[in-house]
């Protein structure tokens, strides 16, 4: 998710359709939710023009944290994914 | 105007920064892909749903972690409201001392005793619960169609 919204902000409906069915419309927007808790994105609601009807749909963007993140979980996949003899 | 249904529930339920951060959004894509395409299809509805429940899911589970400090209140109001009660419906039921020494104290009776103070236990156990559970958000002006 965090290297989806690496590269600009995006809504959750254009994770679900850049992922290629990874993830699924029904847990991105509490996955998304958890992790703003935590801190690994932040959000804001799009600008509106005045007199729009509906809820205002929210844009998504990774916080350095969230990156940094990433990078020590990618570090630790790869360094557990070698093999012992690569590893020397 | 799409989802303001599933809005209003979730309105009701949900704390307002897991209405905001979950649920306003999943409602918010869902009116925009109405809009653009027109239709709108089943499975849509099904993952702004999912949403709802995930959203509702995370609020119980906190609200459960937040009760934690009043663990032995609850227990103490609910063994002090069981035992009310409970002796209430001894009471209301007719069994005076004489009838109560009558009764063959065998194990089904034991356990049917038993059951129906469970039943009452766990009746009292939910109010309990409700005295303590965390407030949810006052009623704001309805959503608009």
């Amino acid at each position: 998710m965090l290297d989806l919204l690496e590269s600009s902000e995006r809504y959750g409906l254009e994770l679900v359709d850049a992922s290629g069915g990874r993830l699924k419309r029904g847990s991105i927007y509490v996955t998304l939710g958890r992790m703003e808790a935590k801190g690994f994105v932040a959000s804001r609601q799009e600008d509106r023009p005045a007199g729009a009807i509906g809820l205002p749909r929210r844009l998504y963007r990774p916080t350095p944290y969230g990156l940094k993140v990433r990078d020590a979980y990618r570090l630790l996949r790869d360094a557990l994914a070698l093999k012992p003899a690569e590893a020397q | 105007m799409t989802g303001i249904w599933i809005a209003r529930i979730g309105h009701r339920l949900l704390h307002r920064e897991t209405f905001t951060m979950m649920l306003s959004p999943a409602i918010a894509d869902l009116q925009f892909e109405t809009a653009t395409r027109g239709t709108t299809r089943p499975g849509d509805y099904c993952g702004v749903l999912r949403a709802l429940g995930g959203a509702l899911w995370f609020d119980v589970s906190g609200d459960l972690l937040a009760l934690k400090s009043d663990v032995e209140m609850i227990a103490l109001l609910t063994l002090l409201q069981t035992i009310y009660y409970t002796f209430m419906l001894v009471l209301l039921s007719g069994f005076g001392a004489a009838r109560l020494s009558a009764i063959d104290l065998d194990a089904a009776v034991v356990t049917r005793a038993l059951s129906y103070v469970g039943g009452v236990g766990i009746a009292c156990l939910v109010t309990s619960f409700a005295c303590f559970w965390p407030p949810r958000r006052t009623y704001e002006a309805p959503i608009e169609d």
